[in-house]
């Protein structure tokens, strides 16, 4: 359990600022106390400081994780967010995509989202950025990109892929031996 | 000789075709012709009148020598060569004497009467014309004198008396008055003023001139309406009279000839556009009736083009200022050319929306819009008003397409620094439907033909002359015709969106903005959708400017989602930052009790929350109904009350708020709530404590609200609303309680006496007391509600 180094947090931040934008001071400073990020075994924890004394008396072998495992570093350094995040990160998502309950199945099985199963957009999102799908009844599914700006997911084919699959919340089922 | 054949011969030549001639040189002959003629008779005349005057000064006989020496093509050319020599002699001898010739000349008919003059003219053709001749009394035919050398008649003038003198002499001056061109050699009595008159001798003359000329008018105006046709004659005295010099009563004349001459026009015009004739269409004969009408029209057209550049010169010489200048109107003071002016722009305006189907209709939208924007409110207002009304009654669509392209160009001119009665002109366009344009590849012109292109040589023949066809019966129908309609208002519509767009986009002047966002709202769903981004990026923009009102802001909000409830509801974008603006102004409004935008606030939250209620995330819901609860704490009665019934409908609409009555604590944390967006306030966690407090408020109706929302808002059973208030909308719900009252009425409970105790005070200073006493003897305690905003205002401190 060690804090971050520098460029580790900027990678972890940038991730994250590319759903949430610059609320994630918002995650930092919260009105109930102080949360921060720890790195253990290769993965992110967010946690409140209080639990992080607490997890400071268990030894590290032992230790499996402590508050919310956000993602993981893989081989090469690069951050790779978790559904687990989802919960902090829907709150305060700046770009949202509503899947109409057709293609909700298809989502959650872990495939891309096609312009026919596209309910709503948020205005003025830009392409490659990054959404949180929901579906019709405002429940989170998962994390996304968006693989084309509000404009042209008008203009696009039926079948055309409008936002690439990151994460959601069927992974629970699927690979949860993977999440911790 | 054969003509010239130009190319292959197809068909073999006939003796026929040999003699024929082309048209071109038909018409090359005849004018050779005709030029030829024309100068040998040039010629002829000349050589006569050469002839001509040397008789008359009586040349000898040997002159004629001279003149015969000229050759004439038509003399019999005396061959000298020929003749011998005592043939010679002879004809030497005669020609000293030439005089049969000249006496065959002299005799000759007298040349073609010219009009110019001649070289030497006649001792009487010199003598200076004598003025009238005419009797400057009548005459009088008197019984014919009867002699032997035959009947004598008798004309005696008339002995007149004093009065028919100067009677007289004011006819003979009205009827000069009466002609457009006024002659100077004489100057009539009433053009100048007559002298040695007293006030009141001066005033009852004017008034004398003016009710002869009022009734001249009226005389003229009521035979053109009863006889249109035959009129065009004393329509044209009527229009110079226009041209009024008398300086005494120019003015009135000229207003009352105005006046008349627009509502006549507007009476007798037809209800078509009269087309100047072409020449083919002159040159055929017609009957009687046609050409009547022909010329009907043409005098009618002239004379209200005269009328109208008559209008014109007044306007623009009040314009430039300038009076009484060659160019400018004359016989006018400057002081009255703003009444002659404004009197003209009614006229115009009157023409504007009486005549749209006539000629010169663009012409006078010319002089009238660019009016609509002019200092003086009064023609302002009257012009505005004209094209509001001409709007409303176009059926067509051209003259609204006219206008609105000249009002885009005059707002480009001003700079929009313009008065916001022109917006609102706008709003009164009569735009219905519009060319409905899928996406701009749609707008690239289809092909009609179904081969696409590849049409034999007949087929393409057949296709023209079907569409030819279909044109001319299109003409015969006469009907308005759908889609030039269509077209039109497209147009139109565009104009209108741009000159809106570029109010919107670059203008500073915030008076515009209210007629501006009223007309998206209204002509919102007939906005092509690929302009809805734009549009709202715009308004976003707008409404993140520094410089604008809370009102403002509101009206942008509402069209905005004014706009996404049209056509946009097939768009599924979500307009997530006009939610969190208007989630930030509703802390902004203050709760005075002047304060109207709350009016405005219930409308949009209604489009907002209430009737995009299956667009509209749960997230979002609560945090406005947390907000709204916060809110109905801090207005008046009146305001509460319309929030309170907001949030009775989203509790009926929403059936996931009861989470907000229950005192658990929710998951998923703690609620803030001052954060700016609404979906990050994570509102799930708060409770409408306010209603509580609304429990125990002074006005019945709230805590009847508030008690019912409490209870979940039960539609029947204890704790639900009586009827009449659970069927008014909260807008309805906050204006029946505008004003201040209570409705129902609370009565009136019976004062219980109270014992004035006067209370005994005790100053150290004796005559403070007194001076205490003294003014509230002089006060004047008034029973009614003190009153700040008025007096304040009636003291101009507001």
């Amino acid at each position: 359990m060690r804090p971050l180094t520098e460029e580790e947090t900027k990678v972890v931040f940038e991730k994250i600022s590319k759903y949430i934008g610059e609320n994630i001071k918002l995650l930092v400073d919260r009105p109930d106390g102080n949360y921060c990020f720890r790195l253990h075994r290769e993965r992110i924890y967010y946690m409140s400081e209080r639990l992080l004394k607490l997890a400071s008396c268990i030894a590290r072998e032992s230790l499996l994780g402590s508050g919310t495992c956000f993602g993981k570093f893989t081989k090469t350094h690069k951050f790779r967010l978790q559904i687990t995040a989802l919960d902090f990160l829907a709150p305060y998502a700046k770009h949202k995509v509503w899947v109409k309950p057709g293609s909700e199945q298809s989502f959650l099985y872990g495939n891309h989202v096609v312009k026919s199963g596209l309910g709503r957009i948020t205005e003025n999102t830009l392409q490659y950025q990054g959404v949180v799908v929901y579906s019709m009844a405002d429940l989170p599914l998962g994390f996304g990109v968006a693989a084309k700006s509000t404009q042209e997911c008008r203009h696009a084919d039926p079948m055309a892929l409008v936002v690439f699959h990151q994460a959601d919340i069927g992974e629970y089922i699927r690979v949860e031996n993977e999440l911790i | 000789m054969a003509p010239k054949r130009r190319g292959s011969t197809k068909k073999a030549p006939t003796f026929r075709r040999l003699l024929k001639t082309s048209n071109e040189k038909m018409q090359n002959k005849m004018r050779e012709r005709k030029f030829r003629q024309r100068s040998t008779d040039k010629r002829a005349r000349k050589e006569q009148r050469k002839l001509r005057s040397a008789l008359r000064h009586a040349p000898p006989p040997h002159g004629a020598s001279h003149t015969s020496g000229e050759k004439k093509s038509d003399d019999v050319e005396v061959p000298w060569d020929m003749m011998e020599g005592e043939e010679e002699n002879y004809m030497c001898a005669v020609g000293q004497h030439s005089a049969f010739l000249d006496h065959h000349l002299a005799e000759s008919a007298p040349p073609i009467k010219r009009r110019c003059r001649e070289e030497n003219p006649e001792p009487y053709e010199v003598v200076p014309r004598s003025g009238p001749t005419k009797p400057s009394r009548p005459l009088v035919h008197l019984l014919p004198i009867k002699d032997a050398a035959g009947v004598h008649p008798r004309v005696m003038e008339r002995p007149v008396s004093q009065e028919e003198a100067c009677e007289e002499e004011e006819a003979v001056a009205k009827s000069k008055m009466g002609k457009a061109k006024p002659r100077k050699q004489r100057v009539p009595l009433p053009f100048a003023v007559p002298p040695n008159l007293s006030e009141t001798e001066l005033s009852a003359w004017r008034e004398k001139i003016l009710n002869d000329k009022k009734r001249r008018i009226a005389l003229l105006a009521s035979s053109v309406l009863a006889e249109p046709h035959n009129g065009v004659q004393r329509l044209k005295e009527l229009r110079a009279m226009l041209g009024e010099r008398c300086v005494a009563v120019s003015v009135a004349v000229r207003r009352f000839v105005m006046l008349s001459l627009a509502e006549l026009f507007c009476d007798i015009a037809p209800s078509y556009h009269v087309r100047p004739l072409t020449e083919a269409e002159l040159a055929v004969k017609v009957r009687k009736d046609v050409k009547a009408i022909r010329d009907f029209e043409k005098g009618l057209v002239n004379q209200y083009r005269l009328y109208l550049e008559a209008l014109e010169q007044v306007i623009r010489a009040w314009q430039k200022g300038t009076s009484g200048s060659k160019r400018g109107v004359a016989g006018v003071v400057s002081e009255a050319l703003q009444g002659l002016a404004e009197v003209a722009v009614r006229c115009l305006c009157r023409l504007v929306v009486g005549l749209p189907h006539f000629n010169f209709h663009r012409n006078v939208l010319l002089l009238v819009v660019p009016l609509m924007d002019h200092r003086s409110p009064k023609i302002g207002e009257c012009c505005c008003a004209a094209i509001s009304k001409m709007f409303r009654e176009d059926r067509r669509g051209e003259s609204s397409l006219a206008a609105t392209r000249l009002i885009a160009a005059l707002i480009r001119k001003q700079n929009f620094q313009l008065r916001p009665e022109v917006m609102h002109v706008l709003l009164d366009l009569r735009v219905h439907d519009v060319e409905v344009q899928k996406d701009a590849g749609s707008l690239a012109p289809t092909k009609k033909d179904g081969q696409g292109g590849n049409l034999s040589r007949m087929q393409r023949k057949r296709h023209k002359a079907e569409e030819k066809l279909q044109r001319e019966l299109l003409e015969a129908e006469a009907t308005e015709n759908k889609e030039l309609k269509l077209r039109l208002q497209t147009e139109t519509l565009n104009v209108v969106f741009l000159i809106y767009f570029r109010i919107l986009k670059k203008s500073s002047n915030r008076n515009l903005l209210p007629p501006v966002l009223e007309g998206l709202a209204r002509f919102s769903h007939l906005i092509n959708v690929a302009f809805f981004d734009d549009l709202l990026m715009v308004l976003n923009k707008l409404i993140e400017s520094e410089n604008l009102k809370n009102r403002e802001r509101l009206h942008c909000i509402q069209t905005a989602f004014h706009i996404l409830s049209g056509q946009g509801e097939a768009l599924n974008i979500d307009p997530q930052r006009f939610y969190k603006h208007m989630y930030s102004l509703l802390f902004q409004i203050h709760g005075g009790s002047s304060n109207e935008d709350i009016a405005v606030v219930l409308r949009c939250l209604d489009a907002m929350l209430l009737k995009r209620r299956r667009q509209v995330s749960m997230t979002r819901v609560l945090a406005f109904t947390v907000r709204l609860g916060a809110l109905a704490l801090q207005l008046q009665p009146n305001a509460a009350l319309g929030i309170l019934s907001t949030l009775r409908s989203l509790f009926i609409t929403f059936s996931h708020l009861d989470a907000l009555l229950d005192g658990e604590e929710a998951v998923g944390g703690v609620y803030q709530p001052l954060a700016e967006d609404p979906e990050q306030c994570q509102a799930q966690g708060a409770a409408l404590w306010g209603l509580i407090a609304l429990r125990r408020h002074f006005h019945p109706t709230v805590r009847q609200f508030s008690g019912h929302i409490l209870a979940g808002a039960p539609t029947e059973g204890r704790g639900s609303l009586p009827s009449d208030l659970c069927r008014r909308s909260p807008l309805e719900v906050f204006e029946s309680f505008t004003g201040g009252g209570f409705n129902p009425p609370i009565p009136n409970t019976p004062t219980t006496k109270k014992e004035h105790r006067k209370e005994k005070r005790n100053f150290v200073q004796p005559d403070f007391e007194q001076m205490l006493q003294e003014t509230e003897a002089n006060m004047e305690l008034k029973e009614q509600p003190l009153d700040f905003y008025n007096a304040l205002q009636s003291t101009n401190c507001l």
